[in-house]
């Protein structure tokens, strides 16, 4: 028999996963688990209720389900090269005994299902499988309309409708991990760019990252953006050689000194060189005119094959050296596309 | 804004590389970009502001603080270089030299066409393998007239096609003596040709032609003289060609021509394999696309000191047909 706060914590959880992840994960967890699914976001609630009510979905199946999907895509990813001498500081007990030195050491192998801080807080810091992982969680109410429960009362000759909306909990998730085998780490923020928000959660991440490696020597590996978005449009422009690129850039925005030229489709399916006068353009830059050309900006398409279920959108901003993750994925999703970027430095 | 300085020394370069990692700025410095932002440089972001904070204190670079776009962005601090407009190539045309059939317009065509970019159209002219016409008056003069009819009908077909500039020139050896001749007879045309910038190698034209009538007389922009000091060939023109000389090997006298010294290259050594991308890439082509202020910046330019003499008039464009004329009558009077 299972607790009641179990079960409580559950429908918590679950309430406020099914608001923030996509439809796409929700359904794979309840197939997974053989539940039923249903047609849309409140059928998957009710479903997932009463298997948590029956014990068909335990606090571990969802613990390993979120590891996997909560606080991936839809955020902003700052992506760094791990330099080999860095890479050498990056051991489970050197970590252990920095994260101890710090006063963090409450926070070493911590579970981060339950916790709900109600401001960003850093709950936990591991390193398993060669990966460091620091995550920071903030609870952000959301409300969700229930018109079953709006109802209209009558005072006086006044009519009042009285609309229902139902509180529910998802987090805001930053990480920052680090893949030593990998070469690559990276730090994702969930906060929009706008406002002072984004750029606190960077401040506050690279604080504690200060306390337990060489920040400096990290920083000074970040991935040159601007190169990247230049490379990634330069190599998927299409060849008699390679008709159809893996990578479709839907928008690049090449700068040199104080102008620019963009290459954009209406379309967010299609890539620009898809018009062939457009591609006419585009072909007089030329590989060896590209160094005097930064990477501005540029939306690029990652079409399914070679790792990738789906295609899946990234956008480049050069300015900040920030890559954007619209849609939501999964750990490996991500890592997927963060590796391919890699290549194109 | 104050005047900033254009050029920067490799020993600048080098300094600075001893604290920076400036591999990129030097790159886009020598490409003339005209502003940059910290994210055109590698991260991150604090050393790319220090380096262009002191090239600023160096006078290479002003800042200036740009205003937001809208309401939602931040201003944007930039760092902008005076510099003026490069010169624009429209088509260019090659003529080859005598006793060859211009293998290296081959190259050069290739060469052109595979950096640009951009279309830029090579119009090679061949005239064949010419020996003895050379000697011939009336042969050259034939040349001449061929050359003039076939430029015609390109300009006439490259104005049809959206090409409305003048054309660039690269000539070589006695097609460099074709060109200055043309020039010269193009001064009493109502409709005379007219180029852009030109690009002589192993010149066979006088040492002291008068570029500077042609010039006045808006017929050339600008003419750059590669010349090599090795080179044995163009001392010999005067023995042939009346109206000829060394200036492929010591320099056209005057300022009105950019005369380049390659050290002990031979007649057509600036063509060969190994030379070509170097000579395109390090001369000609920036010669047809700097400003024109900035066109004595170009390496390795080098006038002649003195002043260039011709031979005496019965001797020049004489002694080679003399000579012939006197084994000819030999050969006669000992069969």
């Amino acid at each position: 028999m299972r607790p009641s706060s179990e079960v409580a914590t559950l429908r918590r959880l679950a309430a406020g996963i099914i608001r923030a992840q996509g439809n796409r994960f929700v359904k794979e967890l309840l197939r997974a688990k053989q539940i039923r699914i249903g047609a849309n976001k409140d059928d998957f609630e009710r479903n997932l209720s009463d298997a948590i009510e029956s014990g068909q979905l335990t606090l571990i199946d969802v613990e390993a389900w979120l590891s996997e999907v909560e606080g991936w895509g839809n955020q902003h990813v700052y992506l760094f090269n791990i330099a080999p001498a860095l890479r050498k500081e990056l051991t489970r007990p050197r970590i252990q005994q920095s994260v101890h030195a710090a006063g963090l050491g409450k926070l070493w192998d911590a579970p981060t299902v339950l916790a709900f801080p109600e401001q960003r807080q850093l709950t936990s810091i591991s390193f398993n499988d060669s990966v460091l992982r620091l995550v920071w969680q903030e609870t952000s109410p959301a409300w969700v309309p229930e018109p079953e429960k709006n109802y209209i009362e009558q005072e006086g000759l006044d009519t009042y409708e009285y609309r229902a909306y139902r509180k529910v909990e998802w987090r805001a998730i930053n990480r920052f991990e680090a893949h030593v085998s990998r070469g690559l780490a990276a730090l994702f923020i969930a906060s929009p760019i706008q406002g002072s928000e984004h750029k606190e959660a960077v401040l506050e991440v690279k604080r504690v990252l200060a306390l337990l490696l060489d920040l400096d020597r990290l920083e000074r590996g970040q991935f040159d953006i601007p190169s990247v978005s230049k490379n990634l449009d330069q190599r998927n422009v299409p060849t008699n050689k390679v008709p159809t690129p893996l990578v479709k850039a839907q928008k690049s925005r090449l700068g040199s000194g104080g102008s620019y030229v963009e290459f954009a489709a209406s379309s967010a399916d299609k890539a620009y060189w898809e018009e062939p006068a457009i591609q006419n353009v585009r072909d007089s830059v030329r590989a060896q005119q590209l160094p005097v050309f930064h990477g501005m900006e540029g939306v690029f398409v990652f079409q399914n094959g070679d790792g990738l279920s789906r295609p899946l959108r990234v956008q480049l901003h050069g300015k900040d050296h920030r890559i954007r993750l619209r849609a939501e994925m999964d750990a490996g999703e991500v890592w997927t596309i963060l590796g391919k970027l890699s290549t194109y430095q | 804004m104050s005047a900033e300085r254009v050029s920067t020394s490799a020993s600048y370069w080098d300094a600075l590389a001893r604290e920076h990692d400036v591999a990129r700025l030097r790159m886009l410095f020598e490409q003339r970009i005209g502003e940059f932002t910290p994210a055109m440089l590698p991260p991150p972001e604090r050393a790319a502001i220090v380096l262009l904070e002191r090239l600023a204190a160096d006078g290479l670079l002003h800042r200036e603080v740009r205003e937001p776009p809208d309401a939602s962005s931040e201003e944007e601090i930039v760092y902008v270089r005076k510099l003026a407009p490069p010169r624009v190539v429209d088509w260019v045309i090659a003529i080859h030299g005598m006793n060859s059939s211009g293998e290296w317009q081959e190259s050069f065509t290739w060469q052109l066409s595979t950096t640009w970019g951009r279309s830029v159209p090579v119009a090679v002219y061949k005239y064949g393998i010419v020996t003895a016409g050379v000697l011939m008056p009336w042969r050259r003069g034939t040349l001449r007239e061929a050359l003039r009819r076939r430029i015609a009908t390109l300009r006439e077909e490259a104005e049809a096609r959206g090409f409305s500039g003048r054309p660039d020139v690269i000539a070589h050896s006695f097609g460099t003596w074709l060109l200055g001749q043309l020039l010269e007879q193009e001064l009493t045309r109502t409709d005379p040709l007219a180029f852009g910038r030109i690009v002589l190698t192993g010149s066979v034209l006088r040492p002291d032609f008068d570029w500077k009538r042609l010039k006045d007389a808006g017929l050339l922009e600008d003419v750059l003289n590669h010349y090599g000091t090795g080179d044995r060939v163009v001392p010999l023109a005067q023995t042939g060609i009346y109206d000829s000389g060394p200036s492929g090997r010591r320099g056209f006298d005057g300022a009105e021509v950019i005369n380049v010294r390659a050290d002990g290259f031979g007649h057509s050594e600036l063509f060969s394999t190994n030379e070509l991308e170097r000579s395109y890439t390090q001369y000609w082509r920036p010669f047809l696309t700097l400003p024109r202020e900035e066109l004595r910046d170009l390496p390795e330019i080098a006038d002649p000191t003195t002043r260039w003499r011709p031979w005496p008039w019965p001797l020049r464009g004489n002694v080679l047909g003399l000579l012939l004329l006197c084994g000819l009558i030999a050969w006669f009077a000992l069969r």
